[in-house]
């Protein structure tokens, strides 16, 4: 469903979201310059990211939890 | 009140401290290592004060309660579903991350889902620990 690198990818999105808010999708580019379009996508049609009322995605409930697993800066 | 604790490194670490030493960065072998322990230890003073303030916005959100991340989690602590549970476990298996499929007529945790369970069970024991409930 996700490789390892995606995985990664992920848990930096997450903790861009989670540090600067709900965020557009060329936001999220911006502050994750290993981070594609592409990504983004899967992340949004596996439901990981979720549309928040204008624009914006914030992470879903599956999100914040792959989240904090696949990011090591929250320190276990 | 200081104490002192004896440390033995390999001959290549000490090289490279005597590198940096001899840069006038730091003044002694034990200034650097004093520097170093310290910014380790503040390091991880930040990531827990992170960690904690990102569980805590998961518990405002909602997602302790989330009824499919509860049944993740029982299915991994293999824990009986109630009826109900059985019913969004079933509906799971029709979710885009495809988190649980059934096998021979059980549910069973795909890769993704024992990564939620296990990151849903992580952050309700981190969050028992920041509000000090056994």
């Amino acid at each position: 469903m996700l490789n390892e690198q995606e995985k990664e990818l992920f848990g930096k999105v997450a903790w861009t979201i989670y540090k600067k808010g709900h965020l557009t999708i060329d936001a999220i580019l911006r502050f994750n310059p290993g981070v594609g379009k592409k990504d983004i996508k899967k992340f949004i049609k596996l439901g990981l990211l979720v549309k928040h009322r204008t624009d914006t995605f914030e992470l879903s409930s599956f999100g914040r939890v792959l989240g904090f697993r696949y990011n090591k800066k929250f320190g276990k | 009140m200081t104490e002192s604790i004896a440390i033995k490194f390999p001959e290549s670490d000490i090289m490279e401290m005597d590198k940096l030493i001899n840069t006038g960065k730091f003044i002694s072998r034990s200034d650097l290592i004093r520097e170093g322990a310290r910014r380790l230890i503040q390091e991880k003073i930040l990531k827990m004060e992170e960690s904690n303030k990102y569980i805590l916005e998961m518990e405002n959100k909602g997602d302790f309660k989330n009824i499919e991340l509860i049944v993740l989690a029982n299915l991994f602590i293999n824990k009986k579903l109630t009826e109900k549970e059985e019913i969004v476990a079933k509906r799971l298996t029709r979710n885009p991350l495809k988190p649980i499929k059934i096998i021979e007529g059980k549910f069973v945790l795909t890769e993704i889902g024992i990564d939620l369970a296990e990151g849903f069970l992580d952050s309700l024991l981190h969050l028992r620990k920041i509000k000090n409930v056994k």
